[in-house]
This record gives structure tokens, sequence and C-alpha cells, in this order.
């Protein structure tokens, strides 16, 4: 029983590493660039998104693999774009009811997290094959790997084009912020370097 | 047995249980949630307009007959009341075009058809982009404060925010020009 237990959790520890680190969504499968690109102009933009995005994330995971046998394979990708919609639309409903604050400052992101593939990626590729809790968890590690690219992202872009961090002015006004770091092109020239670097890591890392 | 699970037969049934799973979980909650949404839109209102009339007792729906072109970009005219029977000013909620989307706005005009302020009450802006425009914290929101419909014109725009902040004046002219026809003709 306990190596049944023991295999288990080093499984569970695994889906967490893939997650956050192995097979980060933004850096290393390049899943959902378009919210990443919009979304990163300041760190606290970021951040939000990525929570919202983990939140659903975990959720949608945990409710198609609890379905996983009922859905037929031949309308699997209608189904889980249908219940993934219904879900944060309801989320969206939720919050600008109780928690209007919270929703006028990312409103904005909901809806857009239903285009989000790095939903539809892990609803295919891991939550209709496994059981619900390592789903969940699997949505949880996505999301949190998600949320680290996007502020490592988005502090890039928000010193170097805004010269703020978090709405803070650090850079002093002496500085004349690159406005096209947080413009479209900048998105790409930023994005495109770190996931450069990432390569170079990972590279390095296999050759010793 | 995975055969009979795709069947051809099962597949649109199936598909419409979910779909109706879905949509009867979203009726629910929509149900439970809209007069709450509801409500909060008219309280932002409300604290938008009192914001703008600090002094103001109490606002009064005013039923003043828009043009169709007036009543594209203006809506929901009330009239602030102060001390006694005296009115203020009135505030007008304003719909702009702007680069995501619409841009809804409360302008309050003084008895002489002058801005008192503006209040954000919705966009859909690009964030950090359009939507520093129309922020309370803007370089634009703040220069309207006293500008009658002839001073619109030499209002800067936000670098950066061009079409938001041409969307906004836009629309902040035409409310001007309706307060004008109001001022005039009463109601």
């Amino acid at each position: 029983m306990s190596d049944k237990k023991q295999s288990k959790a080093a499984f569970y520890l695994q889906v967490i590493k893939d997650g956050i680190i192995f097979k980060n969504p933004t850096f290393i499968q390049l899943l959902g660039m378009c919210p990443t690109l919009a979304v990163t102009t300041s760190v606290s933009n970021g951040i939000g998104m990525g929570l919202s995005a983990t939140f659903v994330l975990i959720f949608s995971n945990f409710f198609i693999s609890l379905l996983r046998k009922f859905i037929p394979s031949k309308i699997r990708i209608a189904s889980y774009i249908v219940i993934i919609a219904g879900f944060v639309t309801i989320v969206d409903l939720i919050m600008k009811a109780y928690m209007e604050s919270l929703s006028e400052s990312l409103g904005l992101f909901i809806p857009l997290i239903v285009v989000n593939c790095i939903i539809l990626a892990r609803a295919e590729s891991f939550a209709s094959k496994n059981e619900p809790i390592a789903s969940a968890l699997d949505g949880l590690a996505s999301g949190l790997g998600f949320t680290l690219a996007l502020t490592i992202i988005s502090a890039i872009r928000e010193v170097i084009g805004s010269g703020t961090f978090l709405g803070f002015n650090i850079m002093g006004d002496a500085y004349s912020p690159a406005l096209l770091i947080v413009l479209p092109a900048g998105g790409f020239l930023v994005l495109g370097f770190l996931i450069a670097l990432v390569q170079y890591i990972m590279q390095k890392g296999k050759g010793e | 047995m995975s055969n009979q699970a795709n069947k051809s037969e099962m597949l649109p049934l199936k598909l419409m249980i979910i779909v109706t799973a879905v949509v009867l979980m979203l009726a629910i909650v929509n149900e439970l949630t809209y007069e709450t949404i509801a409500a909060n839109a008219a309280a932002k209102s409300n604290s938008a307009r009192q914001e703008l009339f600090v002094d103001s007792t109490g606002f009064t729906f005013v039923d003043f007959e828009l043009t169709e072109e007036e009543a594209k970009t203006v809506s929901e005219i009330y009239s602030a009341s102060g001390a006694g029977e005296d009115i203020l000013g009135y505030c007008m909620n304003v719909t702009c075009g702007g680069f995501g989307g619409d841009i809804v706005l409360v302008v309050g005009v003084d008895l002489d058809g002058s801005v008192t302020g503006v209040r954000l009450i919705s966009h859909s802006e690009t964030p950090n982009i359009g939507a520093k425009a129309v922020s309370e914290d803007s370089a634009l929101l703040p220069q309207f404060a006293g500008a009658s419909v002839s001073d619109i014109g030499n209002i800067s725009a936000v670098s950066g925010a061009t079409v938001t902040s041409e969307a906004v004046k836009d629309g902040i002219a035409k409310a001007l020009a309706v307060a004008e026809r109001l001022l005039k003709e009463g109601y």
C-alpha cells in the first residue's frame, strides 16, 4: 500500500514540476502566445491574467477529467470548448455581481481566457486521460508556470518600456521609456529572446 | 467498447446533453446575478454623479426628448438638485466609440453650459495604451474641467492614444451640444 502511495506522490510531484518548469506552457510548449503578448505590458496585468487563468485551469481540468468517460472522442473539442466557455462565463458573472473591484481590474482578461490555448491543450492532453485530482494539479501547475512566464516577460517590458515596476517609477525621471517595448513589436522581441535563452539553458543542461 | 461510444447516432445526443447541461447552469447563475449586476452598475453611475456635483442633495431623471442622432451618444440625463428647489446642473451619460469598443462616461454640465467634470464608467481600451487616456489619473479627463464647446478643440490628446482621446473629445462635445439645447429649451 505504501508503495502505491509513494508512486502516486512521485507522479503528482512530476506533474507539478512539469507544469511549472519542464513543460512550461509559454517557454517550452509555446501555448497561449496571443494573450501573452497582449497582456504583458505591465506586471500587474501579467500576474492578474496568470492567476485568473490558473483558477480556470484547475476547475476546467477537474470537470473535464470527471466527464472523460462520458465525452465521446469524436466530439471532444466541441464539448471541451462549451464546458470551458460556460465555466468562464459563470466566473465572470459571479465576479461582476459579488467582487466588483476585482472584476474591474481583471474584467478584460476573463473573456480572453476562453480562447487561451493552454486551457484546451491541457484538457486534451492531460485531463481527458488522467484522474481528476492529478488533472486539477496539472491545471494548477500549468497555470503557475504560465503566471511565472507572464511575470518575467511583463517585468522586462514594463521596466524598459514604461520605466515603472508595478506602477512605481523605478528608472527615475531622466529615463526616456522605450515605448516600442510595450507595443506588439516589442512583445515579439522580448518573448523571442526569452525563448532562445530558455533553449540555450536547456541545451547546456543536457550537454553537461 | 470504444466503437459503441463513438456510434454516430449517439454523438449528437451526447453533445446535446452536454450543451444543455452547461446552458442550464449558465441560466441559473444568470438568474441569480443579473439583478445584483444591474444594481452595481446603477450605484456606480450614482456615485459618479455625486462626485461631479459634490454639493448636490439628489438627482432627478430628466425626460428630455433627444433626436435620433443625439441619442446615439447621450443618454440618462439627470438634474442635480441643490438646497431647496435649485438646480445646480445636469449629468449625462456619454457613449464614445473608442479603439476597442464603447467608452461610457458621465459628464457634469453647469448652468452656463461648461463641463464640471468627467467620470469614467466603463471601457474596453487596450491596457496601458488606450486605457491610460481614460483612467481617472490620465492627462486627458481633467482637461475638460471648466471647458465649454469652443474649448474642446484645444484639449491635447494623450500621446500614443490618439483614437481614444479623439473619441472622448468628440463624445463630450456632443454632450455639451445637447446641454446647450436643454438649457435653452427647458423640458
